[in-house]
């Protein structure tokens, strides 16, 4: 045989060798687990979604003492999209425990999608429970009215859902923030009650208590500070068996557009 | 007019006995002769060259040298134009003779002794060896012819004391060769002799991108055999560690530690001091990886795997035995391991391919 054809022969056998190691390459995906979450903390009550896997059990909380990790075994996560990030940190000072987590957001006009970092837990929401949080917003912005801090959505899964409750910051006459609620099932804007401005650099808390209910009779409820912002009743709240809650930082439009609110104390409770 | 004749007399002596060597039985160096008749002829100068060697010394070493030799007559003197060719790298000697009847033997030992320098080290020749230094090699070679003459009883009334110095020394060389090569055949532990070297790479500082998430940084250090233009080596590898953060979640991530081994096989063609080598690769890469970020714990999991690569080395000959080396090379990995963090989900993957950059010494012994 001669050198040209064992050397075309040679040629031909390492082009499939190439596209069959490039296959294995491809198909071969060991996953490596390089990170797992401990017990959940004595502050951290992040366990308490293991009950089961779909419901959402009451009471929970977490205060990010161990990271993300509340969320995670409680079977939810937190994602950052289009600019967004998430940082635990120390500072400003937490409102209790040693850390907080800082969602900050790119709100761009310019940018299509969304500046977008939440937390979620997700599964069958108990029937009336109070969803709480405490914000730190550090300054001032300017906002198109879509500024979300709390987002309930409802459905079969996050693939076949539709959105039911907002709650979100906007920006009152006077350029202050005030809390704003929006009923997707309605497509309303209910007004709210005068509770004050959002006060700039120190923590609040925001409270929603929904009972939920396909027929008119459920019920919701916001509260600023303890201090009752909003309160409907005998309406439907949630059409849906599974949902999802978000907690963190939304925007399109913001003036400045980097935006950060610092979030602690994440609550999933059955009463005051 | 006479001396008219007289050379046109020889160029055409010259010219019939013209003879294009084909036959190298028994001659490890290929050799094309021309001479006059009345020279030494290309059997001769064969003979000559195998008496030097050993008859077996073609079997058992086959070299890249090979020559073209020429002799032609100059006014009253003969000239030697030797063109010696180790792969693309060339060299000529040059040399005068009052006889052109030693100038076979001068052909002869010049090649005899740059096959044992061929094979005397793994390093290959570079120019300089084929061809000498221009001055002080036809000088030598000069020498060499005169003093061949005056072992032969000839007179050469031009050698000055300077010549006669050297001509002592090069007169000595075949005879310090044959010396050379008794001893060698009367050790049998170098009478076959082997081509295959020790060869190893210290330091090699490496750098690459494809494994970890940001580019790798790493020193190591090889070891193998040479065997004429063949390489075969064994490198491991110590990367220095590197800490990275995954995207949006500030202060969740991984510290990866890495070690990598690499087998390597190139062939080398020489090209004046550069050597250019490409090169087949298997490599092994061995990654340990612990999550970080608050409330993340992490048993410091590692994971190897294997991947197949072609390079291509250049090697720049510092000398007989040292080299400096830069090499590129690019790999497919086997398998594509994802870093995953429970809390952040996935922090890293390796990438379908690698592409990396080897500067080190070689070392042949």
């Amino acid at each position: 045989m001669s050198g040209g054809v064992v050397d075309h022969q040679r040629a031909s056998a390492i082009v499939p060798a190439t596209l069959v190691i490039a296959w294995l390459a491809l198909a071969c995906e060991p996953t490596v687990l390089i990170g797992s979450c401990a017990e959940p903390s004595t502050t951290d009550a992040g366990a308490g979604g293991l009950a089961d896997d779909d419901a959402v059990s009451m009471p929970w909380s977490t205060g990010f003492e161990d990271g993300l990790c509340g969320y995670q075994l409680a079977h939810g996560y937190c994602y950052a999209r289009h600019g967004a990030s998430l940082q635990i940190v120390q500072s400003p000072t937490p409102f209790a425990g040693k850390f907080a987590a800082a969602f900050t957001v790119s709100g761009d006009a310019t940018t299509e999608n969304r500046s977008q970092v939440r937390c979620v837990r997700q599964g069958v929401m108990p029937t009336s429970a109070y969803y709480g949080a405490r914000y730190f917003i550090p300054a001032l912005a300017t906002s198109d009215g879509n500024w979300n801090l709390f987002h309930f959505l409802g459905g079969t899964s996050e693939a076949d859902s539709h959105p039911l409750w907002d709650v979100s910051l906007a920006n009152a006459a006077d350029g202050q923030l005030e809390l704003s609620v929006y009923n997707f099932l309605t497509g309303t804007l209910p007004k709210m009650a005068d509770v004050g401005p959002i006060p700039i650099g120190r923590w609040f808390q925001l409270e929603i208590r929904i009972v939920r209910s396909p027929k008119a009779n459920g019920e919701v409820t916001v509260l600023q500070d303890g201090a009752v912002a909003l309160q409907l009743m005998n309406l439907i709240t949630d059409d849906t068996h599974w949902g999802q809650w978000y907690v963190g930082n939304y925007a399109r439009t913001l003036v400045p557009s980097l935006s950060t609110v610092y979030v602690d104390d994440i609550t999933i409770r059955e009463g005051p | 007019m006479k001396s008219r004749l007289a050379s046109a007399g020889t160029g055409l002596a010259l010219l019939l006995s013209t003879i294009t060597a084909v036959a190298q039985s028994g001659v490890p160096v290929q050799l094309a002769w021309q001479a006059p008749a009345n020279c030494p002829q290309a059997a001769q100068v064969r003979q000559k060259l195998r008496d030097l060697l050993g008859a077996s010394a073609a079997e058992v070493a086959p070299s890249r040298l090979r020559a073209e030799g020429r002799i032609e007559p100059v006014r009253d003197r003969f000239r030697l134009t030797l063109n010696i060719h180790y792969d693309l790298v060339n060299g000529t000697r040059v040399v005068q003779a009052s006889s052109c009847e030693n100038l076979g033997g001068v052909a002869a030992v010049t090649l005899a002794l740059l096959f044992r320098a061929e094979h005397s080290s793994s390093a290959p020749l570079t120019a300089r060896d084929l061809g000498g230094s221009s001055s002080a090699v036809g000088a030598e070679d000069r020498s060499a012819v005169e003093a061949v003459d005056r072992a032969r009883g000839s007179e050469d009334q031009s050698s000055g004391p300077q010549d006669r110095s050297s001509a002592a020394h090069a007169a000595a060389e075949p005879q310090a060769f044959q010396e050379s090569e008794r001893a060698r055949a009367s050790d049998p532990a170098r009478s076959n002799p082997t081509r295959w070297r020790f060869a190893f790479r210290v330091p090699e500082l490496r750098t690459d991108l494809g494994v970890l998430p940001a580019p790798s940084y790493g020193m190591g250090l090889a070891a193998g055999l040479r065997h004429d233009a063949w390489r075969l080596l064994a490198s491991a590898t110590f990367w220095l560690g590197q800490d990275y953060e995954s995207g949006p979640f500030v202060g969740y991530g991984a510290h990866f530690g890495r070690v990598s081994g690499e087998l390597s096989a190139c062939r080398g063609w020489q090209f004046s001091a550069i050597e250019l080598a490409p090169c087949l690769l298997l490599s092994l890469d061995d990654v340990s990886a612990r999550g970080t970020g608050v409330g993340v714990s992490s048993t410091n999991p590692r994971i190897a795997w294997l991947s197949v690569g072609a390079g291509f080395q250049g090697l720049w000959s510092l000398g007989r035995s040292a080299s400096l080396v830069l090499g590129v090379s690019g790999r497919i990995s086997t398998s594509r391991p994802r870093f995953v963090s429970e809390s952040v989900g996935q922090v890293a993957q390796v990438g379908p391919a690698a592409f990396g950059v080897v500067l080190g010494c070689e070392w042949v012994l």
